[in-house]
């Protein structure tokens, strides 16, 4: 029926102290399409690690449902609790992998014993524990490091048996909470290609929670935006870096694809100028622009403000001009640009 | 050098060594009661540690009810002073060896003296264990089983070697006590046949064999946390 192989239907996770209850996740009704690399981004202490805990039930919802792979994990309505036995639980726990900010490791064990941890209760006998071990490491790139310990190895190195771990049940869902928080950007970027290349190859879908956009941007198709225990935004990356205007994502996302705030910064009161922005995808775009506009309108583009950002796949360039020419060859102009498959925004502010 | 020790350590040479009042029967006893103890005193403790940690609110099988009564019952235990256990527990010692002295008998107060603390001393050392490890081991569909053995035991282990050496030694302090009330021992030695017969000599002696031992325990301890320790090597 849905193509959501994790769907939260208003789950809320509240916890209680002495004093005051904490709304950690309120009424969040969401969908994780499956083999997507889907982001919850959102500041610290937005409720992303909750939520995406109420998925293996290492925290149980306080209200609402949880389905994932189709089956019903928990459901609780008003006093009714439905929940998958604790034996079925761990069955499914091997199919969604998860891997953590501080990789969490067996400190005590060796690479190869902590990749195999996973594989206790796989049905494989213990050679074929030990080779699927190393098949995994292979995979991550740390073939020649079984016997090592965790704490003989870097923090990135560590994230990648991290991975071995918990993918050698060949899961189909990896859960990665701030997994790259704790790297260099260098390892970063590797961890997070590694993960891109995961799910390429294996449709493996990922759930990456960061609070850093630099990781959903390379790598996400969608992203959902938290703030304050609750999903404010939901949309693919263009959605949600170029058009959204929602307040939150907004200030998440950061301004470099809105106009009216980089001119703000810059002191320009556009409101007495004839400003315009373009926003267009550089792969759409064959035509010399700029010259054309003025060969063809007679408009004079000066440009204010220009910036090339990559979202996942696709280079998004904004621009920013002021348009100087009689009113008519500028209404032409526009309907120029939007037949280039260009965003034309007017930049005005409202009074 | 014999003449000399004979000179000056009469009452040394006249406890011999092999009869039962001699020398290596006190440190027989004392490695005997030790050990004994040890093995029952600690195999309660490594049981009612980990239960005080699984069952712990945080803990992976959360029960208020049984973290409450076994917590209480540490508790208590640790709080009666030993030479009071010593006879407090005399009538239990009689039903379970038949009687009240010697080395056998010493053993029941001396498990029941040392788990508790041995307890609390394992609770700690399991809890040093990150959360974090805990959560991503259920996370891949470990049983309690696995969590207990291949994590809480198995990561704490240089920590429970430590407390266990530590544990080791306090128990030998206690076998000394024990001897008071006629378990034999090194420390039945110092204090029967040293202190009360004015044999300055015999306690000097059964003194300096109770921190030889101690000695041993601590350095085997030490090395062997060492070695089994894989979190801290660069
Ligand atoms: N076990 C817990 N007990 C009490 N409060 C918690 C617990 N876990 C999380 N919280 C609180 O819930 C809120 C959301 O936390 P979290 O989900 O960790 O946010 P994020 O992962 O977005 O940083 C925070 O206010 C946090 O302090
Ligand atoms: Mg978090």
């Amino acid at each position: 029926m849905s193509n959501n192989i994790v769907q939260f239907k208003d789950v809320s996770v509240t916890f209680k102290q002495k004093k005051n209850v904490i709304h950690a996740v309120s009424d969040v009704t969401l969908g994780i399409p499956k083999g997507e690399i889907f982001g919850i981004a959102g500041y610290s202490g937005a409720g992303k690690s909750t939520l995406v805990r109420t998925i293996n039930l290492l925290q149980k919802p306080t209200d609402g449902e949880v389905d994932v792979f189709g089956k019903t994990f928990y459901k609780k309505e008003g006093d009714h609790v439905s929940s998958i036995s604790t034996k079925d639980l761990r069955d499914e726990r091997r199919q969604i992998g998860m891997i953590f900010q501080h990789f969490n490791l067996l400190e005590e064990q060796n690479v190869q014993r902590n990749v195999e941890f996973g594989l206790k209760h796989s049905g494989l006998k213990e050679k074929e524990r030990e080779a699927k071990a190393k098949k995994m490491l292979d995979i991550v790139g740390l073939g020649d490091y079984l016997k090592a310990y965790p704490s003989q190895l870097s923090g990135g190195q560590q994230q990648r048996v991290a991975i071995a771990r918990a993918l050698a049940n060949d899961p189909k869902i990896l859960i990665s909470d701030e997994a790259t928080s704790a790297l260099d950007p260098k390892n970063t970027d590797q961890i997070l290609d590694l993960l891109k290349e995961l799910n390429e190859k294996y449709g493996l879908t990922i759930i990456l929670i960061t609070h850093e956009m630099e990781a959903i941007k390379r790598i996400c198709q969608q992203v959902a935006i938290m703030s304050d225990g609750k999903v404010v935004d939901v949309g693919d990356l263009l959605e949600i870096f170029v058009d959204s205007k929602n307040p939150t994502t907004r200030k998440i996302v950061g301004n470099s694809f809105n106009a009216l705030e980089i001119l703000k910064s810059m002191n320009i009161d556009v409101n007495k100028r004839n400003l315009i922005q373009l926003t267009y995808l550089s792969a759409d775009i064959n035509d010399p622009i700029i010259v054309s506009l003025y060969e063809k309108f007679h408009i004079s583009a000066s440009i204010i403000y220009s910036n090339i950002e990559k979202l996942g796949e696709q280079v998004v360039g904004t621009l920013i001009v002021d348009l100087l020419g009689g009113k008519e060859d500028q209404e032409a102009a526009v309907k120029y640009l939007e037949g280039q498959n260009i965003k034309v925004t007017e930049l005005k502010e409202a009074e | 050098m014999g003449a000399w020790f004979a000179t000056h350590f009469p009452n040394v040479v006249s406890q011999g060594l092999n009869g039962e009042e001699g020398w290596i029967t006190a440190v027989n006893q004392t490695i005997y009661m030790t050990f004994w103890s040890a093995i029952f005193g600690g195999i309660a403790g490594i049981i009612f540690g980990v239960c005080l940690v699984i069952f712990a609110d945080n803990g992976i099988m959360p029960c208020h009810p049984l973290f409450w009564i076994i917590d209480k019952v540490v508790s208590l235990f640790r709080a009666v002073p030993f030479i009071i256990l010593l006879a407090f527990i005399a009538p239990v010692t009689q039903k379970i060896v038949g009687t009240q002295i010697g080395t056998t008998a010493a053993l029941v107060p001396l498990s029941v003296g040392v788990f508790p603390f041995y307890a609390r001393q394992v609770q700690v050392a399991l809890e040093s264990v990150d959360h974090g490890i805990i959560e991503s081991a259920e996370s891949l569909g470990a049983t309690n089983w696995d969590l207990i053995f291949g994590v809480y035991l198995s990561e704490a282990r240089s920590e429970l070697i430590r407390v266990s050496t530590v544990t080791l030694i306090s128990l030998v302090g206690l076998t000394a006590m024990a001897g008071a009330i006629g378990a034999g021992g090194l420390g039945n030695m110092a204090i029967s046949y040293g202190y009360n017969r004015f044999a300055n000599d015999t306690t000097l002696v059964a003194t300096i064999l109770v921190v030889i031992m101690v000695l041993i325990i601590q350095v085997v301890g030490d090395v062997w946390a060492k070695f089994a320790n894989h979190a801290d090597q660069g």
